[in-house]
C-alpha cells in the first residue's frame, strides 16, 4: 500500500512536473488544480498530457485521488478549482455553489491478478466469492480480495448487482484480513501486486495504468464502453466535472473545454470513457 | 461488666463496619479507576496506532489530506470493535471535524487525545472517546458485590467476636456470680482493703472497700457502715500492727496469717492476708473461737481429770519431768505425796457409784483447797491422788505436816446426798532425789509407800523405804506362782462341816481353798487372797472353786456317796461378773450335778450393787435350785429390806459377833435379833465361828440349828471329810 501511495505521489508530482515545465514560457500563471475519484484522474492523466502539448503554458497541480466527496470539499475549501466525481452533489454542496456538469462513465471493472486464468466471473460466482463461500480459483490458487471502502461510490456499484451481492460484501467487509484499497490506483496497483486478488477498478484506471492485470468479464460482457453504451454491463461509473463557476480560473474553463472539444473526447475515449455529454463545453 | 461489654460491642461494630464500608466503597472505586485507567491506556494505544496511519496520510498529502475523509474515516472505521460503543474523530488545526466513525453513543462517555504531527508541527489531533456505561454497569455489579461483601464481612467481624466476646462475657458473668456466690456465702468473713501510704511511701493507713455478708456479721456493722472504714476500727485496729507484713504481702504476693481474739466478745479469729491484686490486699478472717473452745476442751479432756477437773496422770507426768528438770537443775527437792482413800471401794460397793462419784469431787475439792500454788494435786485414777510439791532439801518435817494435814482434812465426814459418808486416806511419800530420780519411780515408790501406809493401818502416811520395793516384789512372785498353780492344779478344796446341833450329824459343807505349791508348801489364804485380788487373779480362782465344788458332788454322787450340800463363796467382784451367772449355770450343766447340792454364799455388798439385776439373777439362780446364803451377816449394808425382797434361804452370822457373844451383851442382842429376824422371814441362820461349848448352849437356847466351826470340826481335806459323811 505504501509503495502504491508512492508511486501515486510520484506520478502526481510528474503530472505537475510536465505542467510546469509545459507552462514555463508563462511564468508566474495559477496551475489549474484538479482533484476527483481515482478513475476520474486516471481519465485526466492522458487529457492533461494532449492538452500540455497543445498548450506548454499551461500548468496542472494534481495530487492523489481524494476521491468523489474529498476533491467536492477540497473544491468547496477553494483548495481544487475542478473536481471529478462519480457520484451526484448533496443539496448543500449545490447551495454551496457547485455545479455538476456531466461528462462521461467507465465501466467498473472486476480485475485480478494476471496469474488469475479464470477469466470470466457469473453474478452467482462473484457472490459466492465476496460471501467467501469460494474461497479458490479452479487452479486452487487462493482468491485474495481488494475491497473498497465501505462508503466508497465502487463498493455501493458493486451492491446494487444483487441483493445477494449487496449482504456479500458487507460479509467480506466484516471478515477480518481483508485488503482495503482506498482509491482506484491504489486498488489496481494492489491487485497487480498480489497474486490471485481480484478486485474492482474503473476501466481508466487498467488502461491508463497498464498494469499487468487479468480483466474479468462479467457474465460473459467484459466491460468495456461498449458494453456498457449497450447496457450489458451493469457497472458504470460516472466521471463528471464539478466546479464552483464564479471561482473557476480561466485556465482551468480552457482546459475543461478541451476536455468537452473533440480532441479531449478522443483522449478520453482511448482511456475508457463513455462519453454521454455532448461536444459542447459547458465552461 | 454489662457496660464493657456495650463498649466492646460498639467499637466491634464501628471498626467492622468501618472495614465494611472500606470494602463496599473500595471494591467499586478501584474497579472503576483500574478500568478506566485501563481504558484510558487503552484509547491512548488506539490514537497512537490510529494517528500513525493517519499521519502517513497527512504527510504524503500535506495540502489535501483534510479531505480524504474516505481514506480516514476506513482508517477509523477499521479500528471499531462492533460490541463497543466508541466514537473516533480526527479535527484539523483549525478543529474542523476531518472524519468520524459515528455519530452518537450512550452517556456517559471518556476521551482521550492526541496530536497528530507533521513536520514537526501539530496539524491534527485525533479525539477517541468510548461510552463508560457498561463499565458504570459494571462498576455498578462490582459496588453490589461489594455491598454484599462488605455486609458479610461486617457480620463477619461483628458478630463472631461478638459471640466469642459474649460468650467470654457469658463465663466470666457466670464466674463472676459463682464467685460472688462463694464470696457471699462463706463463712469466713472477707474484707478487701485499699492501702493509703503515708508521705514516706509506707503503708500508714488503710480503708476498707468491700466486705462479704460474713464479714458483716463478724464486725457486727452492715456494710454501708463498713465500706470506708479505717484500719483503726476494724478488727480493735489490730491490722494496724501488721503493717510491715501487710506491705511486704502487697509486695511480694506473698501471705500471712495471725490470730487475734476481740476482748470485748471473747471471740477468737483467724486471720489470713493475702493480695488479689497488686494495689489492694484482703483479710480472710474466721471465727475460730469454737474451734478454741474445742481445742481447750480437748486440752482439758487430754490433761484433766473430767470428774475432779485436777490435773490427769498425763499433766502430772509432764509437770513432774519439768520440776524434776528445774530441782536438779536447782539442786532442791521435790516430794511426791501419792493418797489412796481409805474405805473408798466399800463406799463405791454399798452407797453406789454415783456417790463414789461425788466423794472423789469432794476429795479433789478439800485437796485443792490445801495446797500451795507451785504444788499440783493430780488424779491418777480411782481413788488415788497424787500431790506434787516442791521442798527444800531436807525438809521432812514440812511433809511430814503436810502429809498429816492432808489426813486430817480427809478424815473429817464428808456430806454427800445429805449423807455423811467417811472416808480417809493413805498417803506414801516418796522424795527426789532420794527415792528416785525418774517420774515412773517415784511414782511407783509412792504407790509402795501408800500400800505400807494402809497395811500400817489406814488414815496414816508412811515414807518409802527401799525395803518396800522388796515386798513389793515378793507380791509380784506370789501373784506368777498363783497362775502357775491355776495352771498345774495346785489348789484344792476342803470342806469345813456344817452341823445339825440336833442330830450332831453334818448337815452342810463350806468349800474353803487351799494351795500347796510344788515344792509341798501349803499357802494359806490369807497370804494368796490379798495379792489374787490386788491383780485380778481372784476371779479365775472364784471360778476354778465352783467348778472344783461341782466336779466333787458329781464324783460324790457317782461314787454313790450319800448326798450333801456344799457351799461356795463368791465374791462381790465374781458375782458383779455379767458371764457369771451363764458361767454358773454351764458349769452345773456340764458337771450334770443337783443343783440342789450346791448353795452359794454371797456378802451384803454383792446384792447392793443393782438391786434389780440382783434379784433377776437369785431368782434365776433359785429356779435351778441352788440355795442362797448370805455371808458375814451382820457386817455390811444396815439395811435390812432386802432380806424380804431377795430369796434368800441362809444367813450366816458372822464371826466377830459370835466371838463374844457369850460374854457380850451387845453382840449376844444382836446375835439373839438376826435369829429372831430370820425366825419371822422363815429364813435359816447359820452361826459361824463356834468354838466353845458356851456358845454351842447359849445358841441352842436360842432354837439355832446349823453352828460352823472348830468346836466341831476345823475344815477337813477330802478324805477325812467323806469319812465324817459316812460315818
Amino acid at each position: 500500500m505504501l509503495q502504491s501511495i508512492k508511486k501515486r505521489v510520484m506520478s502526481g508530482i510528474t503530472v505537475v512536473a510536465a505542467g510546469i515545465l509545459l507552462a514555463t514560457p508563462v511564468l508566474g500563471a495559477d496551475p489549474v488544480r484538479i482533484n476527483g475519484s481515482g478513475s476520474g484522474l486516471h481519465m485526466l492523466k492522458p487529457l492533461i498530457e494532449a492538452y500540455s502539448k497543445a498548450n506548454p503554458e499551461a500548468q496542472f497541480e494534481m495530487d492523489k485521488p481524494l476521491g468523489s466527496s474529498g476533491s467536492i470539499k477540497a473544491l468547496m475549501a477553494g483548495v481544487v478549482d475542478i473536481a471529478v466525481s462519480s457520484r451526484a452533489l448533496k443539496p448543500e454542496e449545490s447551495q454551496a455553489g457547485a455545479t455538476l456538469e456531466k461528462y462521461g462513465q467507465t465501466p467498473l471493472a472486476l480485475v485480478a491478478h494476471k496469474g488469475v486464468t479464470k477469466k470470466d466471473l457469473t453474478t452467482q460466482e462473484l457472490v459466492d466469492i465476496f460471501a467467501g463461500k469460494t474461497q479458490n480459483w479452479p487452479d486452487a490458487q487462493p482468491i485474495r480480495l481488494v475491497l473498497r471502502p465501505v462508503e466508497d461510490a465502487d463498493t455501493k456499484l458493486l451492491r446494487k448487482l444483487s441483493p445477494e451481492m449487496d449482504a456479500a460484501i458487507t460479509s467480506a467487509q466484516e471478515r477480518p484480513g481483508m485488503t482495503i484499497a482506498v482509491t482506484d490506483p491504489e486498488a489496481v496497483e494492489a491487485i497487480a501486486k498480489t497474486p490471485g486478488s481480484l478486485g474492482a477498478s474503473g476501466l481508466t484506471g487498467v488502461i491508463v495504468e497498464r498494469l499487468p492485470l487479468a480483466v474479468i468479464n462479467l457474465n460473459g460482457v467484459a466491460p468495456t464502453p461498449e458494453t456498457l453504451a449497450k447496457g450489458s454491463f451493469p457497472f458504470a461509473k460516472a466521471l463528471d466535472f464539478v466546479t464552483i463557476n464564479t471561482a473557476l480560473p480561466e485556465a482551468a474553463k480552457k482546459f475543461l473545454a478541451f476536455v468537452y472539444s473533440p480532441e479531449g473526447r478522443k483522449v478520453a475515449e482511448a482511456a475508457g470513457v463513455l462519453i454521454t455529454a455532448g461536444e459542447k463545453s459547458p465552461f | 461488666m454489662k457496660t464493657q461489654f456495650s463498649s466492646v460491642s460498639r467499637i466491634t461494630s464501628l471498626i467492622a463496619g468501618i472495614i465494611a464500608a472500606v470494602i463496599a466503597i473500595a471494591g467499586p472505586c478501584s474497579y472503576f479507576l483500574v478500568s478506566r485507567y485501563y481504558l484510558l491506556a487503552n484509547l491512548k494505544t488506539d490514537n497512537e496506532l490510529t494517528a500513525s496511519a493517519i499521519t502517513k496520510i497527512i504527510a504524503t498529502n500535506p495540502k489535501t489530506w483534510r479531505f480524504e475523509e474516505i481514506r480516514i474515516s476506513e482508517i477509523l472505521h477499521r479500528r471499531d470493535q462492533k460490541d463497543v460503543f466508541e466514537c473516533r474523530r480526527v479535527l484539523d488545526g483549525k478543529g474542523m471535524e476531518v472524519a468520524k466513525s459515528i455519530e452518537e453513543m450512550p452517556w456517559p462517555t471518556i476521551s482521550s487525545t492526541l496530536d497528530i504531527y507533521d513536520a514537526g508541527m501539530v496539524v491534527a489531533w485525533i479525539e477517541h472517546t468510548r461510552s463508560i456505561r457498561p463499565m458504570v454497569i459494571r462498576t455498578a455489579l462490582v459496588a453490589a458485590l461489594s455491598i454484599v461483601l462488605g455486609g458479610l464481612v461486617f457480620v463477619v467481624l461483628r458478630l463472631i467476636p461478638m459471640r466469642a466476646v459474649a460468650t467470654a462475657y457469658g463465663k466470666l458473668s457466670q464466674n463472676e456470680i459463682r464467685y460472688r456466690s462463694l464470696y457471699n456465702s462463706i463463712r469466713e468473713g472477707l474484707g478487701l482493703f485499699s492501702p493509703i501510704n503515708g508521705t514516706d511511701n509506707t503503708l500508714e493507713d488503710l480503708e476498707l472497700i468491700d466486705a462479704n455478708p460474713a464479714l458483716e456479721r463478724i464486725l457486727e456493722k452492715p456494710s454501708q457502715e463498713l465500706i470506708g472504714m479505717r484500719g483503726a476500727s476494724v478488727l480493735g485496729g489490730v491490722l494496724l500492727n501488721y503493717r510491715l507484713e501487710i506491705a511486704q504481702v502487697m509486695a511480694d504476693n506473698s501471705t500471712f496469717r495471725f490470730e487475734t481474739r476481740d476482748a470485748g466478745r471473747e471471740h477468737y479469729y483467724d486471720v489470713n492476708v493475702f493480695a488479689p491484686t497488686p494495689s489492694t490486699f484482703a483479710v480472710l478472717v474466721e471465727d475460730v473461737t469454737e474451734r478454741k473452745r474445742a481445742e481447750e476442751q480437748i486440752h482439758r479432756l487430754a490433761y484433766y481429770d473430767h470428774l475432779t477437773q485436777l490435773p490427769n496422770r498425763f499433766l502430772l507426768l509432764e509437770r513432774m519431768e519439768q520440776h524434776l528438770a528445774r530441782a536438779a537443775r536447782e539442786g532442791t527437792s521435790i516430794a511426791l505425796l501419792f493418797l489412796d482413800l481409805d474405805r473408798f471401794k466399800h463406799i463405791n460397793d454399798t452407797l453406789g457409784h454415783a456417790y463414789g462419784d461425788q466423794l472423789l469431787i469432794e476429795v479433789g475439792k478439800r485437796l485443792s483447797d490445801g495446797r500451795r500454788k507451785c504444788d499440783t494435786i493430780a488424779r491418777l485414777g480411782g481413788d488415788e491422788f497424787v500431790l506434787l510439791v516442791f521442798c527444800d532439801d531436807g525438809d521432812a518435817m514440812g511433809i511430814t505436816l503436810l502429809a498429816q494435814k492432808l489426813i486430817d482434812r480427809l478424815a473429817s465426814p464428808f456430806l454427800i446426798a445429805d449423807r455423811q459418808v467417811f472416808s480417809g486416806t493413805s498417803i506414801g511419800i516418796a522424795t527426789f532425789p532420794t527415792d528416785g530420780t525418774d517420774c515412773e519411780t517415784l511414782l511407783k515408790n509412792a504407790d509402795l509407800a501408800m500400800y505400807a501406809a494402809k497395811e500400817a493401818g489406814r488414815n496414816s502416811y508412811c515414807y518409802f523405804t527401799p525395803e518396800m520395793n522388796s515386798r513389793a516384789y515378793a507380791r509380784m512372785e506370789m501373784d506368777a506362782k498363783i497362775r502357775h498353780a491355776l495352771a498345774h492344779d495346785e489348789f484344792y478344796l476342803v470342806f469345813q462341816p456344817v452341823m445339825d446341833i440336833g442330830t450332831n450329824r453334818v448337815s452342810s459343807a463350806e468349800c474353803l481353798i487351799r494351795w500347796r505349791d510344788g515344792s509341798g508348801t501349803l499357802i494359806m489364804p490369807g497370804v494368796f487372797i490379798p495379792v489374787a485380788e490386788e491383780s485380778g487373779l481372784i476371779l479365775s480362782i472364784g471360778d476354778w472353786v465352783i467348778k472344783e465344788a461341782c466336779r466333787k458332788l458329781k464324783v460324790w454322787a457317782e461314787a454313790g456317796l450319800p448326798p450333801v450340800k456344799i457351799s461356795v463363796n463368791v465374791s462381790a467382784r465374781q458375782f458383779g461378773q455379767r458371764s457369771f451367772l451363764d458361767f454358773l449355770l454351764n458349769t452345773i450343766d456340764s458337771a450334770g450335778i443337783d443343783a440342789r447340792f450346791l448353795e452359794l454364799e454371797l456378802t451384803e455388798s454383792s446384792l447392793m450393787e443393782d438391786p434389780q439385776e440382783v434379784a433377776g439373777a437369785l431368782n434365776r439362780i433359785k429356779e435351778r435350785g441352788l440355795s442362797i446364803a448370805i455371808d458375814d451377816f451382820g457386817t455390811g449394808y444396815s439395811s435390812l429390806s432386802y432380806l424380804t425382797r431377795l430369796p434368800i434361804d441362809r444367813l450366816k452370822v458372822d464371826r466377830s459377833f459370835v466371838r463374844e457373844m457369850t460374854s457380850n451383851a451387845n453382840d449376844r442382842a444382836i446375835v439373839e435379833a438376826i435369829f429372831a429376824m430370820a425366825g419371822k422371814l422363815g429364813i435359816r441362820v447359820v452361826v459361824e465361828g463356834v468354838e466353845e461349848k458356851e456358845q454351842v448352849a447359849f445358841l441352842a437356847t436360842l432354837g439355832c440349828q446349823y453352828v460352823q466351826g472348830y468346836y466341831f470340826h476345823r475344815p477337813l481335806e477330802e478324805e477325812n471329810f467323806l469319812k465324817l459323811l459316812t460315818a
